[in-house]
């Protein structure tokens, strides 16, 4: 165990140049999405892209794709723990992490839409049960309890492991953080029991319950009978491509921790390689639904939805290529063939990956709201077509440098790879001894 | 061959400024035009409207200063001066206090002129009426509504001259648009028309009538309106037809009820069953420190 803690230590302990560099950097960047909220809040949102015709843009975009990580993130760490797969273990925290941060993240995005933050408590007084964006307040804050409860119960025997690690060289404060957090847990065998039964509990509940927030998200887009969004497989569709992205985001911030607290010994190829075939398989998944949903738009050849698809192989011709050709076809390609599988060819795609997944979302929005069926009442550019002014992508900037800078924070807090899981005889081994005990 | 390519960079940089300074930037000949519309309580309206081609597209010219004037025998008396919005529109209304004088043919002319600025030159646009009169009469006979319009000028001395062959339309606003209920074809200055009975009115059945002759060379749009309760009472039409499908319906279908609280129900209750199971490792734990 000391062996373990010791190797952590750095990581908890010390702070070098480059990562307060990092952080100050990071910081930077969301005060000018702070500073860019103070401008909507005092001039309005006369200050986005978004006017009459299209009343949903960039924040949209960005709420889908944080609340579509925070889903990856619950299904890999929900299913790595339930299969009990020994090579999970270095990695299960990051996917926590990544659901938990993005779940905090992705909802401030969809307060940015709202004209009248002042009476956004009517949702609460006045909300009604048939209305799709109650079920998304009343899912998402389920999310939200149910993914924290989850994190922490899944951290609860580190904090009593650095509790009770005296050379560990931490302000006192943390240490005080720790002994609050470590909720006065022993690992005594009932304690034990406990906790293994609540977290089993956790992994189930979140496994569904990100199932059910996605897809009430994808519902309120679905329900609607605008072109493009009025779909049966919409749910399953958004559900998917949510996967992939977070898949995606996964590998990433495995590759960047990999470097950065140097732990190609925990986080290994193999490690890289299996998340790798998950984000194959989703991405042909991905590329299935993408061509169904489009085929039978264009098959159908409804007015409106020919409407929407010449738009989208024109004014958006170039993105939704990116998104829908090369981002699916760049990581089948790479993590198909054997030869071409590397680390960096894998973390490589999934960068691509997440551009063209945000990409993708852009063009489930955007196009639509520029293909009403009512005929647009004025005629200007700006309101026929949408794009993002400054603050809406300093806001996204802020919005990412958010992330970035709370995965940094909490990994100077815990350790980025389970203390516990280290240092305990893995699945396998317990299923030796059990079989030694049986002989 | 350094000190070439510094000399060169050194002119080409001093260049640059020089030669947009001097470049004296060309003013645009906007598209102007005017048009009149006479409304129910006899205002007239002058509108109008600037706009400038921007890389092959038409876009609307704000803030421009436009004056109004009357003409009459060549001379011009200034009205009064607006400026365009952002639909590049400027607008003016001439109440019946102003009387604007007609010429022995009948005819007002207006004058609109744009002011010169520094992107834009100046334009003007001329445009010539005659003042049309409507009256509007609306009737119900044996359960059937009918709408009489009449349409006339006043010549010189001052006689009435019912206007002929020229169509009338009838309207009721809607939310988005003016809704066309009816047309008529005016025959010595007055035409018929049946009004529709299934049209929704507000809470009592009012509705708006419009009769409008619609941008006519001669007399412009003119429009007279009227309130009547030929509409069916919005109130008992809800009454009578409940709508299934609309979201303000005061009570959520009980599948939805029933779906939402088993979810919840289920998935707080594990959580609850979570936190009690938290709240027994502390106590444990708290037994064994004291222990």
């Amino acid at each position: 165990m000391k062996a373990a803690i010791k190797e952590f230590a750095p990581q908890l302990e010390k702070t070098s140049a480059l990562g307060y560099a990092w952080m100050i950097l990071l910081a930077l960047l969301v005060a000018l999405g702070i500073y860019a909220l103070l401008v909507q809040i005092l001039e309005g949102h006369e200050v986005t892209g978004m006017r009459d015709n299209v009343v949903w843009g960039i924040y949209i975009v960005n709420f889908i794709f944080f609340m579509g990580i925070s889903y990856a993130g619950a299904l890999i760490s929900g299913t790595l723990h339930l299969f009990r797969s020994d090579w999970r273990q270095p990695i299960v925290r990051i996917a926590e992490f990544i659901t938990v941060i993005s779940l905090l993240i992705g909802p401030l995005y969809i307060m940015l839409c709202v004209g009248r933050l002042d009476k956004l408590h009517y949702l609460v007084i006045f909300g009604r049960i048939q209305s799709p964006i109650t079920w998304d307040v009343i899912a998402i804050s389920t999310d939200i309890v149910g993914a924290l409860l989850f994190l922490y119960m899944a951290l609860l025997r580190d904090f009593a492991y650095l509790r009770d690690h005296p050379e560990l060289k931490v302000p006192k404060w943390k240490k005080k953080l720790y002994r609050l957090f470590a909720a006065k847990y022993q690992d005594t065998p009932s304690q034990r029991k406990r906790l293994k039964r609540t977290v089993d509990i956790m992994a189930a509940m979140v496994i569904a319950i990100a199932i059910i927030v996605y897809s009430v998200l994808a519902w309120i887009f679905s329900v609607t009978l605008q072109p493009g969004w009025h779909s049966t497989i919409f749910g399953p569709y958004f559900v998917i491509a949510a996967v992939y992205s977070g898949t995606a985001v996964m590998i990433v911030t495995m590759w960047v921790f990999r470097k950065v607290y140097k732990l190609e010994k925990y986080i290994t190829y193999q490690h890289f390689k299996n998340i790798g075939v998950v984000l194959l398989v989703m991405g042909a998944l991905f590329g299935y639904f993408t061509f169904s949903e489009y085929l039978t738009k264009w098959y159908g050849s409804e007015k409106n939805d020919e409407q929407l698809i010449s738009l989208l192989f024109d004014r958006y011709y170039f993105l939704f290529v990116l998104s829908n050709y090369v981002g699916v076809l760049l990581p089948l390609i790479v993590i198909g063939i054997p030869k071409l599988r590397t680390i960096g060819t894998i973390t490589f795609s999934s960068v691509v990956v997440i551009v063209a997944l945000w990409i993708n979302r852009y063009l489930i929005v955007v196009p639509t709201l520029e293909s009403p069926y009512l005929p647009v009442q004025d005629d200007r550019m700006a309101w026929v077509f949408y794009s993002g002014t400054w603050v809406e992508w300093a806001l996204t900037i802020g919005g990412v440098a958010s992330f970035c800078l709370f995965f940094t924070i909490a990994s100077k807090f815990v350790p980025i790879v389970q203390l516990s899981t280290l240092i305990e005889p893995s699945q396998k081994e317990m299923e030796k001894v059990e079989l030694s005990k049986q002989e | 061959m350094k000190n070439i390519l510094l000399l060169l960079i050194g002119i080409l940089l001093i260049s640059f400024p020089g030669s947009a300074q001097d470049e004296e930037i060309e003013k645009v000949d906007p598209s102007f035009s005017i048009s009149y519309q006479k409304e129910s309580d006899g205002t007239k309206v002058l509108m109008g409207t600037a706009k400038y081609r921007k890389d092959r597209v038409w876009t609307r010219i704000t803030d421009l200063e436009i004056t109004f004037y009357y003409l009459l025998d060549g001379e011009e008396s200034k009205l009064a001066s607006t400026q365009t919005d952002e639909n590049g529109l400027g607008m003016l209304k001439v109440h019946t206090e102003i009387p604007i004088p007609a010429d022995e043919d009948g005819y007002m002319t207006f004058l609109a002129r744009t002011s010169e600025t520094e992107l834009f030159e100046s334009t003007e646009e001329e445009i010539m009426i005659i003042d049309l009169f409507l009256e509007m009469e609306l009737l119900t006979e044996d359960d059937e509504k009918q709408i009489i319009a009449r349409a006339y000028t006043i010549n010189i001395d001052g006689e009435k001259e019912p206007m002929s062959d020229e169509d009338l339309f009838f309207y009721v606003p809607r939310m988005f648009s003016d809704l066309q209920v009816s047309e008529g074809y005016l025959e010595e200055g007055e035409t018929y028309a049946e009004f529709p009975s299934d049209l929704i009115g507000d809470e009592d059945g009012n509705l708006e009538v419009i009769a409008r002759l619609v941008e006519h060379d001669e007399y412009g749009t003119v429009e007279v309106r009227m309130m009547s309760n030929w509409g069916i009472s919005q109130t008992a039409h809800l009454q009578e037809h409940p709508s299934k499908g609309e979201l303000w319906t005061p009570v959520a279908p009980m599948w939805m009820i029933v779906t939402l609280i088993i979810l919840l129900l289920g998935v707080w209750g594990h959580y609850f069953y979570t936190v009690v199971q938290l709240f027994l490792i502390r106590k444990e734990g708290k037994e064994l420190e004291q222990k």
